[in-house]
């Protein structure tokens, strides 16, 4: 009857309230950021981000992404609207994180964990990582020594080889977070140089070419030019065009730091 | 000898870096198998005189391959393992020594190594390039049988 008091709904205190449209863009980029940051290629991100906009319903999402920027906007369908940016600074292959955060991606798409939950899950990911730090240096030892001989090296150049690239992953895990990548790669590129050569002059290595080829493929960027490339046939100039001009300079800068190298310590050999 | 010491060094250096990239344990040796393959694709192409340019793309869209196929058995993005797998592809020596006779500007060195070395690179991206436009035209014919099949 209408007399009658209508209970009213007992909210519980901390009970999950709908996303707001900043909450949910947030998240997406959170994500995004998260993705880019370790790895993942611009149009994933952009695809990504999209998606877990439209899992929580969003009617209208743009997202523009290159490898230093997320651009996003949201429309809900009530109306809200939200519009963030996130700026990457630097990016490297982490894929353990990325596949992590990818995962939050698809669980977060898929409703099995809410915003609240991968926002947790998102800082625990940051901290994590696959391996201790000493593998770095066994991975790095590896990959210069292996490519040293791939390309025609002696064992001595590989063993060299291998020597510097535990070097190089010492100097980039020592390096401070907030430095210039190509300069990083400048230091790192003009110390292998001068070592292959001393180690040459010392009579540790046969030929000092063999053994900076060897280190010089664990400062290359491998995929970068591919993908630079395969984003401005997909249609995204902008961002390829970046990726690519980028990947050129950072090989110019290495050649660089390995030539200069050469030329100093030339006059010993 | 000279090709198995390559196959059994891409196969150690894919392997060291997948560590450095962080791969997962149990994602190492498919990554390091997957280089192993795509640098033997290579090298059957290049035995058999093709040019610079179509070895490395065949092996680039045999890598591509492989790492589709891959990621959707260990349902990962098929990214990483592309990048793993096309890294003994990566010219190290080409990059290396076109640049240092770019900067001494030593004419026919340069020459020999800088055309190559851009040969292989455009190589690999175009493997990357056709695959992913067959991804796409693929999700497109598929979608299209969709909403055909619904309407």
């Amino acid at each position: 009857m209408l007399t009658e008091a209508v209970p009213a709904v007992q909210v519980a205190p901390g009970a999950a309230v709908s996303p707001t449209a900043d909450d949910i863009l947030c998240t997406a980029l959170d994500v995004g950021e998260g993705l880019l940051k370790n790895g993942a290629t611009v149009h994933r991100t952009e695809d990504t981000v999209e998606r877990i906009c439209r899992a929580f319903g969003a009617v209208h999402v743009e997202v523009f992404c290159i490898p230093s920027l997320i651009l996003a906007a949201v429309r809900m369908e009530d109306g809200a609207y939200s519009s963030q940016n996130r700026r990457i600074h630097a990016s490297a292959n982490h894929f353990y994180r990325l596949d992590r955060f990818n995962t939050v991606s698809r669980r977060l798409c898929s409703g099995e964990i809410t915003i609240a939950q991968a926002q947790e899950e998102m800082r625990a990911i940051k901290r994590s990582d696959a391996y201790p730090t000493w593998m770095q240096y066994l991975g790095s030892l590896l990959g210069s020594g292996a490519f040293s001989i791939f390309f025609g090296g002696s064992l001595l150049d590989a063993i060299s080889a291998a020597l510097i690239g535990c070097l190089i992953a010492g100097i980039k895990q020592f390096l401070p977070r907030n430095v210039n990548p190509l300069s990083s790669t400048l230091v790192c590129a003009f110390t292998a140089g001068a070592l292959s050569m001393l180690l040459t002059w010392a009579g540790l290595a046969n030929n000092y070419d063999k053994v900076m080829i060897g280190t010089i493929m664990l400062l290359i960027p491998g995929m970068s030019f591919g993908t630079s490339l395969r984003d401005m046939l997909g249609g995204d100039i902008m961002a390829g065009m970046l990726q690519f001009l980028a990947a050129i300079l950072l090989a110019a800068i290495i050649a660089f730091g390995y030539v200069i190298a050469i030329f100093l310590f030339q006059p010993l050999l | 000898m000279e090709i198995l010491k390559m196959l059994i060094t891409a196969f150690l250096g894919t392997a060291g870096f997948s560590i450095i990239f962080r791969v997962k344990l149990p994602h190492i040796l498919p990554a390091a198998f997957g280089g192993t393959l795509t640098c033997a694709v290579y090298l059957l192409f290049d035995e058999m005189g093709c040019a610079l340019f179509l070895s490395n793309f065949l092996a680039s869209l045999a890598a591509v391959l492989y790492a589709g196929i891959l990621a959707q058995i260990l349902k990962t993005p098929s990214t990483i393992f592309v990048a793993l797998c096309i890294i003994p592809l990566v010219p190290g020596s080409g990059l290396f020594y076109s640049m240092r006779y770019l900067i001494v500007w030593d004419k026919e060195l340069f020459f020999t190594h800088g055309p190559n070395a851009l040969q292989i690179a455009l190589g690999i991206a175009a493997g990357i390039v056709l695959e992913s436009a067959v991804v796409h035209l693929l999700g497109l014919i598929r979608r299209r049988s969709h909403t055909e099949l619904l309407s």
